[in-house]
């Protein structure tokens, strides 16, 4: 009697499932956009005057928090699936709007958890995260730091480690609130650009929730894509650079560049000089492969960092030379040294920058430093940014090789 | 009693099978907490101990055959000594089993099933793990040669899948002022690959012949490089800072895995459901281990061994549910190595010493009266 008893109590108990919970049900969150509370003036944040969400919807926006004052807006992103599988009429819509195939709603309070279990008061759905996409932090946040966002989506298992993080040069809502016009959520556009850096070498691709938690556990400066955004287009443009969690200042396009090439993660992209033939004309390289590889020299307790980049690529364009009947191929060691000065001084600028402007080590020499030289390393660990690396010299030997020059000789 | 015999080569599958419980999902923390970015070295140097008091105990089976760990321990102490012996090696059992299936459900709540119960799944693991122990030794055997390859072939592709994300500078400098750390970490890294002398239980059931010892030797060896390689990589991926933060490595090794298209997105779900036959594999070799010490240890007869999973099943559930905290589950786990450490590093070597001193009197005193 008794081993049925167990039996049937086993069924009742142990049969059926907790965690069911219909796909219906899910809200699925594709991004989520963190801006600083309360908003800079108007301007600041590129916004025209009467842009304002209206007082009611404020009010909804606002929760009451147990400790301290609100910080920080948090927009998550919900697709519409029943209308984005709808065909749209006149191309696809996003952003947020009456006609949007998405829902972007934000709410307004100190702790990202407690403002993602508001949200529930707002909708009828549960918030998934387990297909989040992009993260997006404004400038302002980044200033602030970055650690304190991020604790909750790192925490979370819900969460993926491959999540893209972006920051915005000004709200970064308006990045989600863009209405793609090939993709049809922002935040799927967002996170698949960074594909073509295999292409493009001024767009920094390896910049997932896991990286920056590595580079932030291990004291590593680093830095993340920055997007901008119009009503309908996004583009990533340059970087900001993150020191401890912090922004310290931003990263033009071809410093992006740089600093990719000397952490030896550059999958491809394009250089471009003066023609050595004829003045105000432009060559143009495409590198296909980049390798780097450096030495840290200590000698009378003076630091040097020898650079060692090998590039190959291919003859790609020439620009402003007219017709030409000269054959490249009897120019490529030029070309390939004037693509080496090129490459080198970008290099050298960029690092002069961070030495002398932001006294920040993004490259990571840090790391180099301590596998290869730990009893130097310990000795200036403490100093390394704010006095060390600002001071440290710096070798560049660039070796480009140009492998092929198109269908023409 | 079942009377079928093991094959020698399930000693490889068996062993193994007991060793990567899980260990499997917090070894690198664990390792990395003690020696650093060296914890690798410390991990091999305790599967170099792990060899040695293994064939130690391999040799202590020979030297009884027929007999499992608790007929030897009673053989050798007698009715009390034996019995106290046995006491002790039944009560590491019993817990490690207790708090390895408590720390296991802890990671599906969190990473697989977040609203059910922990009750639930504890007995779930119970009651199955007592099924196959009540169908006995072959059953289990068979299980573990179906489920052991799988999950063998999951960790060795989560490895090389991970390996694109690794950067091995992190491991450097090697052994710089950490070799005193390194070394204090053998113990515990020993202590990772326990269920080594689990041969002593099954070497009864085993066909004899001469290759058994090396498929032990196999299946040791077999954790002791996954477990070092998982490590490395861990380290290589995460650096040791992160490591330590992480309360399923393992786990956040999977999700780190990166594809260049939207490909296998949710591993770590797909992952845990083999992470389940690999604990379900461990849970049941201790299970068994667990009623044999009991049945020994109080004399029952083998037609009572139903009771006894039953029995089994409630102290289970005891231990895995008591004090609800998961960390606390954890420091339980670390005293219930210390306690195996004693047992496979002192107790055993002791007993084998005893008893081929015992046999060499005995040879000696028939040589003096044969002249």
């Amino acid at each position: 009697m008794a081993v049925p008893s167990i039996l049937l109590l086993c069924i009742i108990f142990l049969s059926g499932c907790w965690d069911q919970m219909n796909i219906e049900q899910r809200g699925f969150v594709l991004g989520v956009a963190i801006d600083a509370y309360p908003p800079a003036p108007a301007k600041e944040e590129g916004k025209k005057p009467g842009e304002t969400p209206p007082e009611e919807e404020m009010e909804l926006e606002i929760m009451e928090t147990h400790t301290g004052k609100p910080l920080y807006a948090l927009t998550v992103q919900l697709p519409i699936l029943r209308k984005s599988s709808q065909p749209s009429e006149g191309g696809t819509s996003g952003g947020g709007g009456q006609d949007s195939n998405t829902w972007d709603i934000t709410q307004i309070g100190n702790s990202i958890y407690s403002m993602n279990r508001e949200l529930l008061s707002r909708t009828s759905l549960a918030l998934y995260y387990e297909h989040l996409q992009v993260i997006v932090l404004s400038d302002r946040i980044a200033r602030q730091g970055i650690a304190d966002v991020l604790d909750f989506f790192t925490r979370d298992p819900e969460m993926r480690r491959r999540v893209r993080v972006f920051i915005s040069k000004g709200e970064a809502k308006s990045v989600l609130d863009v209405t793609p016009r090939v993709e049809e959520y922002a935040s799927m556009y967002l996170s698949k650009m960074p594909i073509n850096a295999t292409r493009n070498s001024r767009m920094v691709h390896q910049t997932d929730l896991g990286e920056i938690i590595i580079a932030m556990h291990n004291d590593f400066s680093f830095i993340l894509p920055v997007a901008q955004s119009t009503k309908d287009e996004i583009k990533i443009s340059g970087a900001a650079a993150i020191k401890g969690d912090k922004m310290v200042g931003w990263v033009s396009e071809l410093e992006t560049e740089a600093v990719k090439m000397i952490q030896n993660r550059y999958l491809g992209g394009v250089v471009t000089v003066s023609s050595p033939e004829k003045e105000g004309a432009i060559e143009v390289l495409e590198v296909t492969k980049a390798k780097t590889k450096i030495t840290p020299l200590i000698k009378n307790d003076e630091i040097t960092m020898r650079i060692k980049i090998m590039a190959a690529g291919n003859y790609a364009e020439h620009v402003q030379k007219g017709v030409q009947n000269t054959r490249v191929d009897t120019l490529i060691a030029r070309l390939q040294q004037e693509f080496e000065k090129e490459i080198a001084k970008n290099c050298a600028a960029t690092i002069e920058k961070f030495q002398s402007e932001y006294k920040t080590d993004v490259f990571q020499f840090c790391q180099i430093l301590q596998a290869e030289e730990p009893a130097y390393w310990e000795k200036i660990s403490g100093d390394w940014e704010d006095h060390v690396f600002p001071g440290m010299n710096v070798e560049i030997e660039v070796d480009v090789t140009i492998n092929l020059t198109g269908s023409t000789r | 009693m079942n009377k079928s015999k093991l094959n020698p080569i399930q000693m490889m599958t068996l062993i193994s099978a007991g060793i990567l419980g899980v260990d499997i999902l917090t070894v690198q923390r664990r390792m990395v907490e003690k020696a650093g970015r060296d914890a690798w070295i410390s991990l091999l140097l305790g599967g170099l101990l792990t060899l040695i008091s293994g064939t130690l105990s391999y040799l202590l089976s020979v030297q009884y055959p027929g007999k499992d760990l608790p007929e030897i321990l009673i053989e050798i102490g007698g009715r009390f000594l034996g019995r106290i012996f046995l006491a002790a090696v039944a009560a590491y059992i019993l817990l490690y089993l207790g708090v390895s299936i408590r720390v296991f459900t802890q990671a599906l709540l969190i990473f697989l099933l977040d609203r059910t119960p922990i009750f639930v799944l504890i007995l779930f693991i119970s009651l199955v793990t007592g099924y196959a122990v009540f169908k006995d030794l072959d059953t289990i055997g068979k299980v573990v040669d179906i489920l052991f390859p799988i999950t063998m072939l999951t960790v060795f592709f989560i490895m090389l899948l991970a390996l694109p994300q690794s950067n091995p500078i992190r491991l450097r400098p090697v052994l710089y002022h950490n070799t005193s750390d390194t070394l204090k970490a053998v113990l515990p890294g020993y202590q990772r690959f326990t269920g080594a002398s689990l041969i002593l239980y099954f070497m009864k059931h085993v066909r004899r012949s001469r290759g058994t010892f090396l498929w032990y030797l196999a299946g040791l060896v077999i954790p002791i490089v996954s477990y070092a390689a998982l490590t490395l990589i861990s380290i290589m991926v995460f650096g040791t800072r992160e490591t330590i933060t992480q309360a399923y490595p393992t786990l956040t090794l999977i999700k780190s895995i990166q594809f260049p298209s939207v490909f296998l997105e949710r591993l770590e779900s797909l992952a845990a459901v083999f992470w389940i036959g690999l604990v379900f594999n461990a849970s049941t070799l201790f299970y068994y281990a667990s009623l044999r010490n009991t049945i020994i240890l109080f004399s029952i007869p083998e037609k009572y061994k139903t009771y006894i999973i039953w029995g089994h099943i409630a102290l289970l559930m005891a231990i895995g549910l008591s004090k609800g905290q998961v960390w606390k589950a954890m420091e339980r786990f670390d005293s219930a190595r210390l306690l195996q450490s004693l047992i496979t590093l002192v107790l055993f070597p002791l007993l084998l010493g005893f008893t081929l001193l015992k046999k060499r009197r005995r040879i000696t005193k028939s040589h003096e009266s044969t002249k």
